[in-house]
């Protein structure tokens, strides 16, 4: 690789490959290269079977300007010599890389991405260096032996009893990988989803498991359908799985640095099944909420037809004078379409009032600046959402995650955020604010 | 001059059979090809060294379309000339 093959190396070389002496093959290749050579002296260009083309190429004089002292200078008329490879040594060459074809590359390819790519295949070594020993750690060869049944077969409708075992018995760690993997979404995992199924079936046919190669694919398949009801987590793949066995075995290699993980991965995971929970509870109440206000809109509009027709009717008969009767039972009505009127009308007006008054949860990466910046559109505005909540909020910079504050209308303290007055207001509260809380 | 001329010349010069010189010459060639497929560079005396060289893959942007394109590594064979060689050429 990479040396440099001189002269002799290359007399013994051809000698040996064609069973001549080296002195042969050593006269060989003198008067060789000096045939060639003469003939390209001579103007002739020497072509040679499964090497390539030599040529001696006219180049015209030229004018050029000296590096060192800037002066013009006429590189003068020469000849150069061309190799052109032969197609089959060209072939030879690259019979590595034969397979490779020019790929179009889609635009979701980022240059990150292919950077990522050609860094990896620049130190293949480190993905492939943990996971031996990770293998041998896996929980399912120890387990396989226990179950009494020594055919393949029979063996296969029991594999599911190895997770659902798995799955209590290390309560900690593994349910909490299980739930917590697929809510990450791993950009770079990829690469270990390819690495692992590789290299599973392979160091577990070490061990000497005749069953172990066939069973793991299921073992891994069914986990994913038993889970995936139990969690209802929309991203559950059989790949995710996959991560999680590999990431179960890191864990019980190195478990206490992995348990701590693990246990901040379950409060993440915890909380975003919270939220994600509150979330569909408030679409489906503002789903409801819609409906609401549409059905009494429409029955508004209903009524105030109907009571516009009844006023309408009311005055042709005041005007006719007919029986009392037909009087008051057109007041009757009249009665019914103002009170049917009236209630919406009130409900109407009452309603946009709760809908209005938008809240927002502190969370540990959203702070009252972020939501500033998500309902006005500039953070400097923030100063309002904490005076709509003084009371909730003690300080401003210490709200505890989970806090639900009211975001005020932009219209109550005059918020504009294209309005350079409103903004510098704004500025100036909230570094009175921050004086205010410094020491705290 | 072709390969069968070339062949012809060196083995008069040397006083042994075609065939025996275009043996040697294939088994040359052979050499070449599988030490430089090995990246390996093969130096000739006052002639020159022949040279494989190895191209990264990279991406190269089509100016029509815009269209950009995965190009495979490669590994291209470069003749570099002996100074011998080339100082009798230019004159």
């Amino acid at each position: 690789m990479n040396s440099k093959i001189t002269f002799p190396e290359l007399i013994e070389l051809v000698a040996t490959a064609t069973n001549t002496s080296k002195r042969m093959s050593e006269l060989f290749l003198k008067e060789l290269f000096a045939t060639v050579s003469q003939a390209l002296i001579e103007g002739e260009s020497v072509r040679i079977k499964n090497l390539g083309q030599f040529k001696v190429e006219a180049v015209k004089a030229r004018k050029s300007v000296s590096v060192n002292t800037g002066q013009e200078v006429e590189i003068p008329h020469h000849n150069r010599l061309v190799f052109t490879p032969a197609k089959s040594l060209a072939d030879a060459l690259n019979e590595p890389f034969s397979h490779f074809d020019t790929v179009v590359l889609d635009d979701a390819v980022t240059d990150e991405q292919l950077a990522a790519i050609t860094g990896d295949l620049e130190n293949p070594s480190t993905p492939e260096i943990p996971s031996p020993p990770e293998l041998p750690a896996l929980p399912a060869p120890p387990e396989l032996p226990a179950t009494p049944a020594p055919p393949a077969d029979p063996e296969i409708p029991e594999v599911p009893e190895l997770p659902a075992i798995e799955l209590p018995d290390p309560a900690e760690s593994v349910p909490d990988g299980l739930a917590s993997m697929p809510v990450t979404p791993p950009p770079f995992m990829p690469q270990v989803e390819k690495v692992s199924p590789q290299e599973e079936p392979i160091v577990e046919e070490q061990p000497v498991e005749e069953a172990a190669p066939q069973e793991e694919p299921i073992v891994e398949e069914q986990p994913v359908e038993e889970a995936a009801p139990q969690e209802e987590q929309p991203v559950e793949e059989p790949q995710a799985i996959v991560e999680e066995q590999v990431e179960e075995q890191v864990e019980e290699q190195v478990e206490e640095p992995a348990d701590e993980d693990v246990y901040s991965a379950e409060e993440i995971e915890r909380d975003k099944r919270e939220v994600a929970r509150k979330s569909m509870l408030r679409g489906v109440l503002l789903g409801a909420l819609g409906m609401l206000l549409l059905v009494l809109i429409g029955w508004g509009i209903y009524a105030m037809a109907v009571s516009q027709k009844t006023v309408e009717t009311a005055d042709t008969v005041a005007v006719t004078h007919e029986e009392d009767m037909s009087n008051t039972e057109i007041v009757m009505r009249q009665g019914i379409a103002e009170a049917d009127t009236a209630q919406p009308a009130v409900e109407t007006v009452e309603e946009p009032k709760p809908a209005a008054v938008v809240t927002d949860t502190c969370t540990k990466t959203m702070f009252l600046t972020r939501m500033a910046k998500k309902h006005y559109g500039n953070s400097d505005f923030w100063v309002y959402i904490y005076e709509e909540n003084e009371a909730i909020i003690d300080n401003p910079n210490h709200i505890t995650p989970g806090t639900v504050v009211v975001i005020p209308p932009a219209e109550k303290y005059g918020i504009d955020p294209k309005d350079p007055e409103s903004v510098k207001k704004a500025q100036m509260k909230s570094g009175k604010l921050f004086a205010k809380f410094r020491g705290k | 001059m072709e390969n069968k001329k070339l062949v012809a010349l060196v083995a008069d010069k040397l006083g042994r059979s075609t065939e025996d010189v275009s043996k040697l010459l294939d088994a040359f060639t052979d050499v070449v090809a599988t030490r430089c497929g090995e990246l390996d560079s093969i130096a000739i005396p006052s002639f020159g060294t022949f040279e494989p060289k190895k191209k990264n893959e990279r991406v190269v942007v089509n100016p029509g379309n815009g269209k950009r394109m995965l190009v495979p590594p490669k590994v291209v064979m470069t003749f570099k000339i002996s100074n011998v060689l080339k100082s009798k050429l230019k004159g």
